[in-house]
């Protein structure tokens, strides 16, 4: 369980959050989204204790210990490590702060990292597999993953994804993603929120979500509906409508379509830029 | 954590340890070019001390170097250390380091050298260390630590004017080295207590974000001691001609 109250946190003059309260309850796969320079990564940040709040408090489940930092694996879009450390150092330095007498070094196996190899001489994509091997090493309760996923190749992607399947299907692992692209982690998310000026402005369950926004194809604007945005096109234009409820279906003119949560989540943000 | 500043610190201090190997060549070329007739110690024992020195300043001011030329900070605060820890695993092998080369620089050069540079190899050094949080540049952080070292001196001899004052008979036994004693305790502790401030609340932010504190309490330190040793200097001028 991760609870956020009353969190206030500002880049010197810049206001990010303020009074921003959160919970996530253990074992939730959760997405965290909005427009670019909405606070996202610094929110988690916020989560992983590298970011200190001007005010509030972030605390997680007790079982968690004195130092939850012990059972959270964060991996943020900065990709901090040691970057004049081989790989072998890394996973030497990593082991000895963390006490673990193994290392189960499943996802580097696939890559061409060599242990020898400096982690500044790394690919992004290699380094973000380091990143994520090294934090499914401390079998994390509590996985904090920005949007860096998407820098590592479709194949690797897969295997990380496939083990964090497994790991979600052997224990009650809690994650918060950041992303704006969705297509290959649709499936494990539970809950979507969505901010927008430092604020909740959307949160729900991706089941409710998706029976509540919905494209119509139409000549002309449904009325009476709330249009998260809209695309035209010469002979008709997109509606994305929010919230949608079933009651109306027979009202609308026009055709009505599901979809998907990339598809959702772009309609929601191209609102914000319209 | 330690093992791994260990090896850093072990890196400066051999770096630093190649002045040690100009004291010969320096001392050859004496003999055989320019004939200045000096003996080996008067190479030996100033090479010490500039390696002493210089040891000192960049153990000081290197202690998070390896964090910022490896955009580290986030991967170190992430992990489940505390400041404590982290700063403690930080200081001690480099303190470790110039306490072996104090020693060794003691053996060679003679007790003397204890009683001339003990205290002021320490003031250099957390000088350098304090100033790091706050300076990114070695070259600011030595003029940093210079001025430090200035203020360290007057004070030094105000504390001794103060101690032969009022002191006694103790003055004369231990009174350089408690004026010394002092005026680092003066200098270092209201330093100290800004760097650890600092470094308690440091996050990921940017770094002149995080700073308020530490000038906060720095700055009117720094000006409060100046003040004060001017109004020494004047106030008894002819208490400290000596």
């Amino acid at each position: 369980m991760i609870e956020i109250r009353g969190l206030s946190f500002s880049y010197g003059k810049t206001k990010v959050f303020r009074n921003f309260d959160l919970s996530i309850p253990e074992g939730q796969v959760c997405l965290i989204t909005g427009i670019n320079g909405v606070g996202k990564s610094t929110l988690l940040r916020l989560m992983a204790g590298v970011l200190r709040p001007d005010q509030g408090e972030i605390r997680y489940d007790a079982r968690l210990g004195a130092d939850p930092r012990r059972k959270l694996g964060f991996v943020s879009d900065a990709l901090s490590l040691y970057e004049s450390m081989s790989v072998a150092e890394a996973i030497g330095f990593h082991k000895s702060v963390y006490g673990l007498s193994s290392f189960d070094d499943s996802l580097v196996r696939h890559t061409k990292i060599s242990y020898s190899q400096k982690i500044r001489e790394l690919s992004v994509g290699q380094r973000t597999i380091l990143h994520l091997n090294l934090i499914l090493s401390l079998e994390p309760e509590v996985l904090l993953v920005d949007e860096i996923i998407h820098s590592i190749d479709a194949y690797l992607r897969r295997i990380f994804l496939e083990q964090i399947v497994q790991i979600l299907s052997k224990r009650r692992l809690t994650v918060v993603m950041v992303n704006v692209n969705f297509h290959d982690i649709e499936h494990l998310i539970e809950r979507v929120i969505l901010l927008k000026s430092g604020e909740i402005t959307v949160d729900e369950n991706i089941e409710d979500l998706k029976a509540k926004v919905k494209r119509i194809n139409a000549r002309n604007r449904p009325e009476s509906l709330n249009i998260l945005s809209r695309i035209d096109y010469s002979d008709h234009s997109e509606f994305f409508i929010y919230p949608f409820n079933e009651g109306l279906r027979g009202a609308i003119e026009g055709d009505i379509f599901d979809l998907n949560l990339t598809e959702i989540v772009s309609a929601f943000i191209g609102g914000e830029y319209a | 954590m330690l093992k791994k500043e260990f090896r850093d610190a072990l890196k400066r201090f051999v770096e630093s340890l190649a002045i040690l190997f100009i004291i010969p060549l320096l001392y050859i070329v004496d003999k055989l070019v320019t004939k200045a007739g000096l003996d080996f110690a008067s190479y030996r024992d100033p090479g010490f001390v500039i390696t002493l020195v210089i040891y000192a300043v960049y153990a000081g001011g290197t202690v998070f170097q390896s964090e910022r030329k490896d955009r580290a900070f986030e991967y170190l605060f992430s992990l489940p250390l505390t400041r404590r820890e982290i700063i403690l695993s930080k200081i001690l092998p480099r303190l470790g380091l110039l306490l072996i080369l104090g020693g060794v620089a003691t053996i060679v050069v003679g007790r003397g050298f204890l009683h001339e540079a003990g205290i002021i190899v320490f003031v250099i050094f957390f000088s350098s260390l304090f100033l790091s949080i706050g300076v990114l540049s070695i070259v600011i952080n030595l003029f940093g630590v210079m001025l430090m070292c200035l203020i360290f001196s007057q004070g030094e001899r105000v504390f001794g004017y103060l101690l032969l004052k009022f002191g006694g008979n103790f003055a004369s036994h231990l009174g350089p080295v408690v004026a010394q004693f002092f005026s680092a305790a003066v200098l270092l502790v209201p330093f100290g207590i800004a760097f650890w401030l600092t470094f308690k609340k440091m996050d990921v932010r940017p770094l002149k974000l995080q700073m308020r504190t530490y000038y906060s309490i720095i700055l009117p330190i720094i000006f409060v001691l100046t003040l004060l040793i001017v109004f020494f200097f004047r106030k008894s001028m002819t208490g400290f001609q000596g």
